[in-house]
């Protein structure tokens, strides 16, 4: 009779015993291979073990991930209902009392509007990441022209610009006719970089430039803004990074444009760089494939 | 003066919509997709402003039934929801809901949306 170990890292998995008809010594050599054969076992029983751990562990993930998206919508919706109620009966406070208010009144009424707006700017930014996070924003291509999409998202910031000191320029014309690619994503992302140059501009310039090159289009927002230090610039894609830790404080926002601005533009095959100094503005540029494939 | 179905849960969201409607509309008030589609069928409103997470009936349903019910199907059907999660308008969408509004409410764009399906001008002119 032969019995063999079957060790992992000296911890028995099992034995593996071998018993023979006719009595008699048992040669070294079959000795070995039992060796062998046990040592073949135990990797392979560790595979197999290994392979479900891994399962468990991904499905475990999968239920976390899920019961994070689920609450998060949970939570938005809660979040809302009251919001809902503050912005809205705010609102009708202001209009039906214009006239009789002081004008401190009316100041703290609108502070109170305003506030609730950017909480509700905020859930919005933090269910947008939560759901690209998740895997859960689809990029649905199509035929973007691309013109006339950039010229959108100047008129949509413009309300924003410091006006008389900051002009928006349209630098444009020598942009591809057309693109393949997610339209409402694209017009987020550069509708972001725009805003951000628009807060971060208070005189000068901020030039929305676009051309083709090597199957990609590079989308330049280009300011004379307070710029940023070289020692934030790898920084202000993370979550709640602005450069300047009051700056969230002194030029609002929710800290999360940029990170959202980003995954999206990894979403869609492309990515979002920078070059900047502090003093001599900041030049944010979009590359897209020219032709989104999944 | 025309009749809207308000279908809401919440009292202060429901108060909200009357302080926002009353001077233009007759209102009718749900708090439930089953008590909603009683209001519907006694009082005939012109058009529904349905809340879609709601007890017992949820305004999916409600509005599913609502359109099944060829008495009450050409009534139009705004779905007002703070759910802003992708795929919830598509939803909306496919139980029958006319049209799809998220919360918090905004005043504008209610009264237009409410001026498209009613057809008439509610003569709202927009605050600064």
């Amino acid at each position: 009779m032969l019995a063999v170990p079957m060790l992992r890292q000296r911890v028995p998995l099992g034995v593996i015993v071998v018993a023979w008809a006719q009595p008699g010594a048992t040669p070294k050599s079959q000795e070995n291979l039992l060796r062998t054969f046990a040592d073949q076992a135990t990797i392979a029983i560790q595979n197999a073990r290994s392979f479900q751990e891994i399962r468990d562990k991904s499905d475990q993930v999968e239920i976390a991930n899920r019961h994070k998206s689920e609450f998060l919508a949970h939570m938005s919706h809660e979040l809302r209902t009251p919001l809902n109620a503050i912005i809205g009966f705010t609102r009708i406070v202001k209009r039906q009392s214009l006239e009789r208010l002081e004008p401190k009144q009316l100041e703290n009424l609108d502070k109170i509007l305003a506030s609730g707006e950017h909480l509700l700017a905020f859930i919005n930014a933090i269910l947008d990441l939560s759901k690209v996070e998740a895997g859960r924003v689809e990029v649905s291509p199509g035929v973007v022209a691309l013109a006339p999409v950039l010229g959108q998202c100047l008129r949509i910031v413009e309300p924003l610009v410091k006006p008389g000191a900051v002009s928006l320029v349209r630098e444009f014309d020598g942009a591809p006719p057309s693109m393949y690619a997610d339209e409402e994503k694209l017009r987020q992302i550069v509708i972001n970089l725009l805003s951000n140059a628009a807060k971060f501009t208070l005189r000068g310039s901020i030039r929305l430039q676009a051309c083709a090159a090597n199957g990609s289009v590079a989308i330049a927002v280009v300011d004379t803004g307070i710029g940023i230090g070289p020692d934030k610039l790898g920084l202000i894609f993370e979550e709640f990074q602005q450069a300047d830790a009051n700056s969230t404080r002194v030029y609002g926002g929710t800290g999360l444009g940029l990170t959202i601005a980003r995954r999206l533009a990894r979403l869609m095959g492309g990515d979002i760089g920078v070059e900047s100094a502090p003093g001599s503005g900041s030049t944010f540029t979009l590359t897209l494939p020219l032709r989104y494939s999944a | 003066m025309k009749t809207v179905l308000i279908v809401e849960d919440v009292a202060l969201n429901r108060d909200l919509l009357i302080q926002l409607l009353e001077d233009r509309y007759r209102l009718l008030l749900a708090e439930d997709g089953a008590v909603a589609l009683e209001r519907a069928a006694e009082g005939r409103p012109d058009l529904i402003l349905m809340d879609l997470s709601l007890p017992h009936m949820d305004g999916w349903e409600a509005t599913r039934r609502l359109k099944a019910d060829e008495q009450l199907a050409l009534i139009p059907v705004i779905a007002l929801s703070a759910h802003a999660m992708r795929g919830d308008e598509e939803r909306a969408l496919a139980s029958g809901c006319d049209d799809f509004l998220t919360k918090p409410i905004d005043e504008s764009l209610l009264f237009s949306k409410l001026e498209k399906h009613l057809g008439t001008c509610a003569g709202y002119r927009p605050h600064r």
